[in-house]
């Protein structure tokens, strides 16, 4: 397998990082090599983030920011209007919008799940804030970036709460991919 | 290794690890790790604390002791050379995984060698497969230590060196070291400080670019 690139778009608080770690890690499980870096920025509560995943089948030497991501994930729809978080997508990209109803961008393919209203409904909230990085994952389960097994194992091993895992495996049945 | 390096009868000087803060500490990837075994021996210092052999011990002395101490500290660092190697072939023997003062990555026919320390020279790796892609012979070597500082062959080679550092009114600290002990009159590119972004497209460029001899600040001075 050729690098697959993803890049993850997210607001200080929302577990944008937190998610390009348990990718990783899920990858890792799936045998693959597996790089997650934050970009560092002024963050903050609220702040836009950009976090990086890369995962390949031999060993990933790279550690700058991923500029033609094969994979955007964008965990809050509102940053839609305020960053071009279509920049450098690679032509055929996927991107992957928490949204409860079904958005077209551009030509890209654009899979929508609705990650916010799975944590709600699974009250798997912290401090006001709907938990978005464990459930995106069952998401990328279903687009085929990891298994959905994996996907598990890593949240378990680092989430207590069992509704991490299930919030994961709800998104991957809700999500058509 | 730098346990065995530093608590060596011949060596006794502390040894620095280093990596490149945020970009290495802050990314998360899989590592091998091998059980130590008994790679690394009790820890027995000639000049420790004994209380049944009382000492005086002092961090101050004179100057007629103080020069011969800075000599110690010289003769140290040359024997480190040896004592560097022979650490490395005991952990080559004993975990399969050999090193050397530097890491060579399509060195054999390279007609550009591009020198670099920690992630930068990871970078350049991956810029090497690029540029010969478009047909330019270039080679990376990544230096694992450098104090002391190896003893490097580059002879018939253009050079390019990347610092991720500067020593004001002087230049960059790798680039200088191998001009003080290589003959080769290396491309000094200055780089990443302050967390500047630096890719492998970057490093393809200042090869592409290089003008032997010249000094550049990436993305500060103009371009090349």
């Amino acid at each position: 397998m050729a690098m697959f690139e993803i890049r993850i778009h997210s607001r200080g608080g929302q577990g944008g990082v937190t998610a390009a770690r348990l990718i990783a890690l899920a990858a890792f499980y799936d045998g693959k090599q597996a790089t997650a870096t934050p970009f560092y920025g002024a963050e903050r509560r609220g702040a836009p983030i950009v976090a990086f995943v890369r995962i390949c089948d031999t060993a990933i030497r790279t550690c700058c920011q991923v500029k033609e991501p094969d994979l955007v994930v964008v965990l809050d729809p509102t940053l839609l209007t305020t960053v071009n978080v279509l920049k450098g997508l690679s032509p055929g990209g996927t991107v992957l919008l928490n949204s409860p109803h079904p958005v077209a961008l551009d030509s890209f393919r654009t899979v929508t799940a609705d990650l916010t209203g799975i944590a709600l409904v699974l009250d798997l909230v912290i401090a006001g804030n709907p938990v978005l990085d464990t459930s995106v994952l069952g998401a990328l389960a279903k687009i085929g970036v990891i298994t959905l097994d994996s996907a598990k194992r890593a949240i378990a091993e680092n989430f207590k709460d069992p509704r991490n895992v299930a919030a994961a495996e709800k998104a991957f049945s809700e999500v058509a991919a | 290794m730098a346990f065995r390096i530093a608590e060596h009868e011949d060596v006794l000087l502390p040894v620095m690890v280093n990596l490149d803060g945020f970009i290495l500490s802050h990314t998360m990837q899989p590592l091998e790790t091998t059980p130590a075994g008994d790679f690394i021996p009790p820890l027995r210092l000639p000049h420790a604390i004994d209380t049944s052999q009382p000492a005086g011990y002092s961090p101050l002395t004179g100057p007629e002791y103080y020069f011969g101490f800075r000599w110690e500290i010289e003769r140290s660092m040359r024997d480190a050379q040896q004592v560097i190697r022979e650490v490395e072939e005991d952990f080559a023997q004993k975990f399969g995984r050999r090193y050397g003062p530097t890491e060579e990555y399509r060195m054999e026919d390279a007609e550009v060698a591009i020198v670099a320390m920690g992630t930068l020279g990871r970078e350049a790796q991956v810029a090497v497969d690029r540029l010969r892609d478009g047909g330019i012979r270039a080679g990376a070597l990544r230096l694992r230590w450098f104090r002391p500082f190896p003893r490097l062959d580059l002879a018939g080679r253009e050079v390019v060196v990347i610092d991720r550092d500067y020593s004001f009114g002087f230049g960059g600290v790798l680039a200088r070291s191998l001009r003080a002990t290589t003959p080769c009159l290396p491309f000094s590119v200055i780089a990443g400080l302050g967390g500047q972004e630096v890719t492998y497209a970057d490093i393809a460029g200042f090869v592409r670019q290089r003008k032997p001899g010249e000094e550049y600040w990436f993305g500060v001075n103009g371009d090349v």
